[in-house]
């Protein structure tokens, strides 16, 4: 779902909910999404293995202890 | 009045608890009702305890700095026997069954506490002024707000309706209202002090600790709340000034103040660099998306939290605190994973920022305290909403858990007062502490 595509739900259900105010808080959590979606922290399924930055320490995306 | 001040006279007997207490309750019976500072006053059960520790201090059993010092906590945190509100009429009935984990070790401490303070409701924004039981209103100037959600703690302290208070930092809770009251706000480092018993926002942002007249104070509160094999006597005393080694974190930390703030905020480094400091300039690269990364997991540990509650019972929450609670279930959850992420990284770069630094030092407050119902403020660039300046400076080391303190620097020419921050790296709070008090003795002798 694009943000542009989930803006458009959530203000359709908000609105249904009756809650017609939602919308321009809506439109500034979308801001905030397609922030978070740009980030160069984010993987892609069809680029680059990721490589963590834990490398070889345990826990997540290291190794089991 | 200071706890450091009044402590050694309690334990000589010189100065009693009673009488602390009752200037404390009179303090409240005077301001509250301009201020509505405090939801609920405990005059009774304050006194009494008050009177158990002047007798216990009379038989030789004193306990330490904490013992018969009057105490606020913000109504978030459960006080065995009393009604937690969270500053809403969602929890009206709630009584709390037992002490949360800090209020049991304050009362071990030997504290007497007074009531319990105003706040955003459920902690859930920056002012104070969406609260089911009223908004509450800055000392300094009662148009404005005195910052939140902590409000009605640092009103408190700030005048004297207690001398010390228990407020939570979620984004910048206890140093925000800190700021704008003129006083000081330690915000621990995250997972030191039990949020056991206090009403979570989001439980991996969450901070409890002490709002206090001064770093001393905050610190005789801090050590008292930590588990006992973190405890420690001792109080620290002031890092020499000369070679302490200061970041600045330039960039989008600083590119957002308000004039008077900056000019402030860059005379007290200027003041520091004279006095010997090594201050230098630190880079968080990815601090530009700190507000998305903070957003998006505030809206979704609170949307689960509340869920229940908004369709039970809708109409108990205020309007504002409602609306912020129902868009957080729209969040998805592939956005609030890389949120996740997102706060391993700002953490990172917090650690690499604090590599050979004692202390990062930035403003703790964008702006003055605001006008009550201030939508947008002007600083450099433009308007800005509020709540976004509000917690633009403190809501870093909310994402990475670094101890951080707010502590006053100077005023604007309309006497509202401006905070200065000072964020250590993790395991070193008493550090930080040793550079908060430096920097403190340089504010008040520059005074």
């Amino acid at each position: 779902m694009t943000v542009g595509e989930w803006l458009e739900w959530a203000k359709g259900d908000a609105l249904k909910r009756g809650l017609p105010d939602m919308s321009g808080p809506l439109d500034g959590l979308a801001q905030a999404t397609e922030r978070l979606r740009s980030a160069d922290w984010n993987d892609d399924a069809d680029k680059a293995t990721p490589v963590d930055a834990a490398g070889d320490q345990p826990g997540v995306g290291g190794e089991a202890q | 009045m200071t706890i450091a001040d009044v402590a050694p006279r309690l334990a000589t007997g010189e100065v009693k608890s009673e009488k602390l207490t009752e200037d404390c309750l009179s303090q409240i019976e005077a301001l509250n009702p301009k201020l509505n500072a405090f939801i609920t006053v405990t005059a009774d059960a304050a006194l009494a305890s008050a009177r158990k520790a002047d007798l216990e201090i009379a038989a030789g059993r004193y306990r330490g700095p904490l013992h018969g010092i009057p105490v606020s906590l913000k109504d978030l945190v459960d006080l065995k026997g009393v009604r937690t509100s969270a500053g809403s009429r969602v929890r009206a009935d709630h009584v709390a069954e037992r002490d949360a984990v800090v209020t049991a070790r304050l009362r071990e401490a030997g504290a007497v506490f007074v009531g319990k303070t105003n706040l955003h409701e459920f902690a859930f924004g920056t002012t104070t002024e969406d609260s089911g039981f009223g908004l509450a209103r800055n000392p300094v100037d009662a148009t404005r707000s005195p910052g939140g959600s902590s409000g009605g703690s640092a009103i408190a302290v700030a005048t004297g309706m207690s001398l010390g208070t228990v407020g939570t930092d979620t984004g910048g809770s206890i140093r925000i209202p800190a700021a704008a009251c003129g006083i000081v706000g330690l915000k621990p480092e995250w997972g030191q002090i039990s949020a056991s018993g206090v009403v979570p926002l989001s439980r991996q942002l969450d901070h409890v600790g002490p709002l206090a007249a001064c770093v001393t104070d905050a610190w005789l509160q801090y050590t008292a709340m930590l588990p006992p094999h973190l405890r420690t006597r001792t109080v620290p005393t002031a890092a020499p000034l000369k070679g302490l080694r200061l970041g600045v974190p330039t960039g989008y930390l600083f590119d957002r103040l308000d004039a008077e703030v900056e000019r402030v905020v860059a005379a007290t480094i200027e003041a520091l660099r004279a006095a010997g400091a090594i201050v230098s300039d630190v880079v968080i690269p990815h601090a530009n998306d700190m507000s998305a990364i903070y957003l998006h997991l505030v809206l979704g540990d609170a949307a689960e939290y509340h869920a229940r509650t908004l369709l039970t019972r809708p109409d108990d929450y205020t309007p504002n605190v409602r609306l912020r609670l129902e868009m957080a279930r729209y969040v998805l959850a592939e956005d609030y994973v890389r949120a996740l992420r997102g706060k391993a990284v700002i953490t990172d770069e917090v650690d690499r920022a604090l590599d050979g630094i004692d202390a990062l030092v930035l403003p703790a407050l964008a702006i003055p305290a605001p006008p009550i119902g201030a939508a947008t403020m002007p600083v450099k660039g433009g308007p800005e909403a509020v709540r976004a300046l509000m917690l633009r400076c403190t809501q870093p080391f909310n994402l990475s858990g670094h101890p951080a303190i707010s502590l006053p620097c100077g005023r604007t020419h309309e006497d509202l007062p401006i905070g200065l921050q000072l964020a250590g790296r993790k395991g070193q709070t008493e550090e930080l502490i040793q550079a908060a008090l430096a920097v403190e003795q340089l504010i008040e002798r520059d005074r």
